[in-house]
């Protein structure tokens, strides 16, 4: 006899498709966190479903049409527990937090739980919902880059008009709209961009002109389709979709952050063409001041345009960045940026003011942060050899005899 | 590696023709240590990409180190930054 709906606390949902150098390890990382595993299998060919029920999970077969939300949520109706999981076969559960998530899924009366996630190796993080009550009001949307907010937006403001719930948000989210929203403390970390990124591009390319053709004006889905087609190294194709998404957030007059990576794509290719994009980068500033790497651009050319001060300011911020508060902002950077990219341009500043020793212990950071990168021992090496020139000098213009008056 | 040897690894890595200019430069150089890394800094830095990403205004300027925007490795395109899927933000 199959058990009810809520006789465990917490199933894994998966859907799978060739994911067996992958699958075992994601599984294990479940392990004493979750109390199911549910895959659903969208036509592997390489014994993905025979790892799956090996270790244990409940495995179905679901035909693939090209529809995201319709294999997830054919994943969702098998889950049997008060909270569902959903996750992928290339992502991993950070050990140690799956006491604490537990202990919270038994107390929360949220809807939705957000998860700490990383997605790439070598960037930071963002909190993203990944664990929801098991209701059958909560299920997927869209055929590619699916989501589940909005069902559960939409069942939290049905509770609160019912009395059932009270409305909530959590603040610098985004997550608003009346569902109640919660932490856990589980960390996902992504391994999927780690490895073979052109099959993942050549697979979303058709999903997300499709969707594109069904939302025209959607900045992200441009700037995705030009990441896709960068990927592919169809580089003019890439610059005329992040025109198109720079315009459609324009348009829209929202500051979605992915507008704003639009614009640094734009911003990027402009100095690779040995453009100034001065006014391009002023007017993305002004729509998107707390994006991490257009302050980085603009600390750069501060520093061109001989304003080494403000730049130096700008990346002494970006080194003392809080990665934790910046989580909440809604996108996760290349980890570089805070690390050795902002003590490389202190460096420079720092060469740039004549303040070749601090120059140097910034580029000592540098190479502390990004071992192996030849270029900052160069600077290293360059600025500490000013600095003893400068003291050298010095020195000698102290030995130098003082002519007397008279 | 001591930083002549440094000197020396580096001017192997600098193209042919930026050697003698490389070379020139260092030794008609006013700074009592002055060093080919100071000057080839603009060759080497930023990493995997630096020869593919010039910076008109930095390389001009010989003085201050130029600060490029290197890639992850040789594996082509890699976003700089990444967004959620699964937030209220785009709707």
């Amino acid at each position: 006899m199959t058990e009810p709906v809520g006789s465990v606390l917490l199933s894994a949902a998966l859907i799978v498709r060739d994911e067996a150098d992958h699958l075992r390890a994601c599984l294990d990382s479940l392990d004493g966190l979750v109390d199911e595993v549910v895959v659903v299998d969208t036509g592997s060919t390489d014994g993905s479903a025979t790892i799956a029920a090996s270790a244990g999970a409940r495995v179905a077969e679901h035909r693939w049409h090209g529809d995201f939300s319709a294999a997830r949520n054919a994943a969702l109706d098998l889950c049997r527990g008060r909270w569902i999981l959903y996750v992928d076969a290339d992502e991993r559960v950070r050990a140690g937090t799956a006491a604490a998530t537990r202990a919270v899924l038994e107390t929360s009366d949220a809807l939705g739980l957000l998860v700490e996630f990383t997605p790439a190796t070598g960037f930071t993080w963002y909190r993203e919902c990944r664990l929801f009550r098991n209701d059958p009001a909560i299920r997927f949307e869209r055929p590619i880059h699916e989501r589940v907010v909005p069902a559960i937006e939409r069942l939290g403001r049905a509770r609160s008009t019912g009395g059932a719930t009270g409305p909530g948000s959590v603040p610098g989210t985004g997550l608003t709209g009346g569902a109640v929203w919660g932490r856990v403390p589980l960390h996902l970390h992504h391994l999927g961009y780690d490895d073979d990124r052109p099959s993942r591009h050549r697979r979303d390319l058709p999903l997300l002109e499709g969707e594109l053709a069904r939302r025209t004006g959607d900045e992200s889905t441009w700037y995705r389709l030009g990441v896709a087609r960068a990927g592919l190294g169809d580089d003019r194709g890439a610059e005329e979709a992040w025109r198109e998404g720079a315009r459609a957030s324009a348009a829209e007059g929202d500051t979605h952050p992915l507008g704003g990576m639009s614009l640094v794509e734009l911003v990027r290719i402009s100095e690779e063409q040995g453009e100034d994009p001065g006014d391009l980068l002023t007017g993305a500033l002004d729509r998107f001041p707390r994006n991490r790497l257009l302050v980085w651009h603009q600390a750069r050319r501060l520093l061109a345009t001989g304003a080494p001060r403000s730049a130096a300011a700008l990346f002494a911020g970006l080194a003392a960045t809080d990665l934790e508060a910046l989580a909440n902002e809604g996108l996760a950077y290349d980890g570089r940026l805070f690390g050795s990219w902002a003590h490389d341009g202190a460096g420079a500043a720092a060469f740039a003011l004549g303040n070749y020793e601090a120059a140097a212990a910034e580029y000592a950071a540098a190479e502390a942060a990004e071992p192996g990168v030849l270029g900052y021992r160069v600077k290293r090496v360059a600025a500490t050899r000013r600095a003893e020139g400068v003291r050298s000098c010095t020195e000698d213009a102290a030995t130098v005899p003082t002519r007397r008056a008279g | 590696m001591s930083d002549d040897e440094l000197d020396r690894e580096i001017l192997k890595r600098v193209p042919m023709d930026r050697r003698a200019f490389i070379r020139r430069a260092v030794i008609g150089a006013a700074f009592a240590a002055p060093v080919v890394a100071s000057f080839a800094a603009g060759e080497l830095a930023g990493g995997d990409r630096a020869s593919a990403t010039s910076e008109p205004a930095f390389v001009s300027n010989q003085e201050i180190p130029p600060v490029d925007m290197p890639v992850l490795g040789h594996r082509g395109y890699v976003p700089y930054a990444y967004h959620p899927y699964q937030v209220g933000l785009d709707d």
